[in-house]
């Protein structure tokens, strides 16, 4: 176990061991937190990159007043949502010169089948679909499943990194939950049909 | 068939159920090393190593240069206008100018 608060201080005075020390403490759980939202590793591991570059050039301005866990998945979740708008905008501006370019290439964005590294593998496949459909959430509760059903951190933590009380979170899990039900719905008689093609 | 569906969606949601975290890339810390390195290289230029009172110095020149261009040519311009205006009255003598008046 580090001690965290000195090794804030010390990467604050620029100390690049105390650096490698969070790090080491730290990396699996952001970078789990970072795949659930970007789906591809390379992405991950940049903005794992860019986290960590973060901490140390912010550490100065830390005021102590929340836990360093607590910020570090704070920067954490930002940095996830950032790259996501961006991409999101990326695909739209890839949509539209796509119109006016019929040889461009620009559509690349096109989310392929993510499979969790962590998951059991018998739960591959209907973990795909899982994955599918929390791409269509909405941020905060996309934030709030992710943090809670992935991360498995508790809900009172996961208020405070959202800056929420625990009561919103919870709703935002439930609420998450059931769109995710409903888009899982949406998607089954296809598979219904499917199966019923094949077994003929 | 709709327990079916029930039961296939619940298996779905369930799907996460014992879940490890993802490991970070063994290799990690080094290229943070890396970008702080660079981003430190691309910082010095502007960084401790040029003291401020240079930099204000070479705006204090900048300023003042121009100004003392600005008035020396002034001066210069005002002194041969002097020397222009001493040849007129030899003009007036030699020609009889204003004799007249």
């Amino acid at each position: 176990m580090i001690e965290e608060n000195k090794c804030i201080e010390a990467i604050a005075n620029g100390s690049q061991e105390a650096l490698e020390q969070l790090f080491t403490h730290y990396s699996d759980r952001v970078y789990n937190t970072l795949i659930s939202y970007t789906k591809n590793t390379e992405d991950a591991e940049e903005l794992l990159q860019d986290v960590f570059v973060t901490i140390y050039h912010t550490a100065h301005s830390f005021q102590f007043s929340s836990s360093i866990s607590t910020w570090i998945y704070r920067i954490a979740v930002n940095k996830s949502l950032d790259f996501l708008r961006k991409k999101k905008s990326q695909k739209r501006a890839g949509i539209f010169t796509s119109i006016y370019l019929k040889n461009s290439t620009e559509i690349k964005y096109e989310s392929p089948d993510f499979v969790h590294p962590g998951v059991k593998l018998e739960n591959k496949e209907d973990a795909k679909l899982l994955f599918r459909a929390i791409d269509n959430l909405s941020e905060n509760q996309k934030t709030a499943f992710i943090l809670t059903q992935i991360e498995g951190l508790p809900h009172k933590e996961v208020a405070e990194i959202m800056d929420q009380s625990r009561k919103s979170i919870e709703s935002l899990v439930q609420r998450a939950k059931q769109n995710l039900k409903q888009a899982l719905e949406k998607h089954y008689p296809d598979r219904g049909i499917k199966n019923k093609n094949t077994s003929k | 068939m709709n327990m079916d569906k029930d039961n296939r969606i619940n298996e779905i949601m369930n799907s996460l159920e014992g879940i490890q975290r993802a490991k970070a890339p063994r290799d990690g810390f080094a290229k943070i090393e890396q970008a702080l390195s660079e981003k430190n290289r691309q910082l010095t230029p502007l960084g401790p190593s040029t003291p401020n009172w240079i930099k204000v110095a070479a705006v204090v020149a900048l300023l003042i240069c121009p100004n003392i261009w600005a008035a020396s040519s002034f001066f210069k311009s005002f002194t041969s206008s002097n020397t222009t205006n001493d040849a007129y009255p030899q003009l007036i003598n030699d020609f009889n100018l204003y004799a007249y008046e």
